[in-house]
């Protein structure tokens, strides 16, 4: 009696534990989020969890006993792999085959499958797990979609760049070919530069020194090399280089041809020119030009033209006074043929008294020695006084010379009257020489009183001055060529001489010309 | 209202044995998938008239029923609902695939193991009677026979299902057969396997 209680309590127990372990089991079916299935060995679905139905939307009636190679569009996948000799060895196999759906839809899955076996290892079948993959293959299909298209484009970008680069490879030949030549042209200036027989400067636009070549350093007694990137006030500060700065400047003004004297005896001619490109100062220029022997030779052809020119002067006024006494009767009647050659001969001597006059004036000019004694003058009474020294020539070629004077008084300025009467006396010799017979000239003289000084101008009609030589009129023995062909006679240093004159007394002397038509010589004196 | 036939209700009081709760409970789902909980009320309805009341919904799965309850159901639900042979079939083998047990059991039974489980396995689900299993598999024919269990008609059409679902498991169901066939022994039930 106590026994069959015992065994029924223990049933009862039993049937609990039962009732749990199926409770776990569907808890479990449902729980799992991955479609398992059991089959026995010929393939027939045993038993399916709530994921199987959802993912085959079979429901477990209608799958059960069912040959789950049915479930499958390619039969033979499943087939295949149940056969598989891995999976008797026990290794679970996967493969991704395409799951066919209670409505006939084809899904992407994945299959899990491994053996089962009872408690003496004899098989009973197998355990399938069917994982839906139609996402991560909708992705897998999107991606290599998307890799296709971008290999595609790719594929495209890298013709693109291929050509891209080859075109940019030819560019890169081109520049680098380019820079070759430049840096070739660039050693071949430097090496042009270097070896100038001229020193040259370059100065940036913010007057820091960039470069100079070795004759500068010859030229200033340094290594100058070791200045560059100094700027114009550092350089100041070296003594070598004061004198050179003094001249061009802290700001490195233009200039032309100023002439520097170091203590080596050695004569620099100086010029800066501005370097513009592209309407912007890049720099300055400064070329440094021996003229040492230059100005030797000029000295010593300055020294020898004085001194043959005195030398000459001497019997030059002996044959003037001897001639001068003869035709004056002064040693006896002559006949009106002796009359006529000795005064062509007197003339010739005074021309060659005059020329010898003008070289010493230039000669004192280029010594310096042209001695200027200024005192406060009538400036019209000496023009007056040239003016009547002209007449008889002016009347002789039949020109028609006026002479305009201010109306009102003038003041006396500060002059040294033999010079100017010679400025005077050479504008007005070249407008008679160079002026046809009839023609006119016109001397006027005018105070402007605003500006301070005397304003003088002599017009001509004559044969005026040609273009092209315009530049080189105030040069020494300069004749234009029209007024060689005009009038044979005549030093060129005319205007040489009347233009130092000017500026000797700080004026200023221009001129105006239109050849066959006239010219205008205008200087003005500053009145002090 | 539903009759039954005195003889047959006579019979149904002397059947032996008892069944086992989770075959009445696969009963149950059966109903409600086929005709709804109105249906199976019906059922319950009319056994309770017939002195056999059995609700559904407290079946115990493993407490044994008196196995008059389990003809009545079936016998009932078949005359209610006017169901053919082929849904009692049908029935069968819902119940072979969703009861509990045979779950349990299927996933241990192969085709060598079938025949010497079957006694073991019936004894799972009826106290009375056995079960023998004659399989050929060479010649794709076998039998099952049952003895000493009292079944009516309605009855042998779900075995039908039954068998044939349990078949199912181990041969192709192509060609798969299972009919009742006579035996002229009495309380001896026979079901001819083909495949």
């Amino acid at each position: 009696m106590e026994d069959k209680k015992n065994t029924e309590n223990l049933l009862k127990m039993a049937v609990k534990d039962l009732e749990e372990v199926e409770r776990y089991m569907k808890e479990l079916s449902s729980f799992l989020p991955l479609a398992v299935c059991t089959i026995n060995p010929l393939g027939i679905v045993l038993v399916t969890n709530s994921a199987f139905h959802s993912l085959t939307g079979f429901k477990e009636v209608e799958v059960i006993g069912e040959k789950i190679e049915n479930l499958f569009l390619n039969k033979k996948d499943f087939d295949n792999l149940i056969k598989s000799k891995a999976l008797k060895q026990g290794i679970i196999l996967k493969k991704e085959t395409v799951l066919l759906t209670k409505d006939k839809k084809g899904i992407p899955v994945s299959v899990a499958i491994s053996t089962r076996v009872d408690e003496n290892k004899s098989f009973l079948g197998y355990f399938i797990a069917i994982s839906d993959i139609s996402e991560f293959e909708k992705l897998k299909q999107e991606l290599e979609k998307k890799v296709g298209e971008r290999t595609k484009d790719l594929k495209s970008s890298n013709k693109e760049v291929e050509r891209s680069r080859n075109a940019l490879m030819n560019i890169l030949e081109d520049v680098e070919e380019a820079k070759t030549e430049a840096e070739d042209e660039r050693d071949k200036t430097l090496a042009i530069f270097e070896n100038f027989p001229e020193g040259i400067l370059f100065f940036d636009s913010d007057n820091n020194l960039l470069y100079a070549n070795n004759i500068v350093g010859d030229f200033l007694g340094m290594d100058i090399k070791e200045d560059i990137g100094q700027s114009i006030q550092s350089l100041k500060k070296i003594s070598n280089l004061k004198p050179l700065v003094d001249i061009i400047g802290v700001d490195i003004k233009q200039i032309d041809k100023k002439e520097l004297e170091l203590k080596n005896d050695l004569i620099l001619e100086i010029s800066s020119i501005l370097v513009i490109r592209e309407n912007r100062k890049i720099g300055i220029l400064v070329i440094l030009r021996d003229i040492t022997r230059e100005k030797i030779v000029e000295r010593l052809k300055t020294e020898f033209v004085s001194i043959s020119a005195h030398q000459l002067r001497t019997p030059l006024s002996a044959v003037k006074w001897t001639l001068r006494m003869i035709l004056d009767g002064d040693l006896g009647e002559i006949s009106k043929d002796q009359r006529e050659f000795l005064l062509k001969t007197y003339k010739s001597n005074q021309r060659m008294i005059r020329l010898i006059n003008d070289l010493l004036n230039v000669t004192r000019i280029e010594e310096g020695r042209f001695i200027y004694n200024t005192k406060k003058q009538n400036i019209i009474k000496i023009a007056q006084e040239v003016v009547n020294s002209c007449s008889a020539l002016v009347k002789r070629k039949k020109l028609k010379l006026s002479f305009q004077k201010p109306k009102n008084k003038i003041p006396n300025i500060e002059v040294d009257p033999e010079k100017i009467s010679i400025a005077f006396q050479n504008l007005l010799d070249n407008a008679i020489h160079y002026t046809k017979p009839g023609g006119t000239i016109k001397f006027s003289i005018k105070y402007l009183k605003n500006k301070k000084e005397i304003f003088i101008s002599v017009k001509d009609t004559g044969v005026g001055i040609p273009e092209d030589q315009k530049k080189r009129v105030f040069k020494r023995f300069f004749r234009a060529a029209n007024a060689v062909k005009t009038e044979t006679v005549g030093t060129g240093l005319g205007l040489f001489i009347t233009k130092n004159i000017i500026e000797a007394h700080h004026g200023k002397i221009w001129f105006e010309s239109i050849e066959n038509k006239g010219t205008t010589f205008y200087f003005t004196i500053p009145i002090k | 209202m539903l009759t039954i036939s005195q003889e047959t209700l006579g019979k149904v009081r002397k059947m032996e044995g008892e069944i086992i709760g989770s075959s009445l409970k696969t009963d149950r789902e059966f109903i409600i998938e086929k005709e709804g909980t109105k249906g199976l009320k019906k059922v319950e309805e009319e056994m309770e008239r017939l002195g056999y009341p059995l609700e559904y919904e407290k079946i115990d799965k493993y407490k044994w029923y008196p196995v008059q309850q389990d003809f009545l159901s079936l016998f009932l639900t078949q005359k209610i609902f006017n169901w053919d042979r082929e849904t009692i079939r049908e029935w069968g083998r819902w119940g072979a695939k969703t009861n509990f047990i045979i779950k349990l059991i299927a996933r241990l039974v192969n085709k060598e193991t079938i025949s010497k489980m079957a006694s073991k396995y019936w004894r799972r689900y009826y106290t009375k009677g056995e079960i023998e299993y004659k399989l050929d598999y060479k010649n794709r024919i076998g039998t099952a026979t049952i003895k000493d269990f009292v079944i009516y008609n309605v009855h042998l059409h779900y075995l039908e299902g039954y068998f044939y679902q349990i078949m199912c498991l181990m041969v192709s169901s192509e060609n798969l057969k299972v009919e009742n066939i006579e035996t002229g022994e009495k309380n001896v039930h026979q079901f001819k396997i083909t495949w």
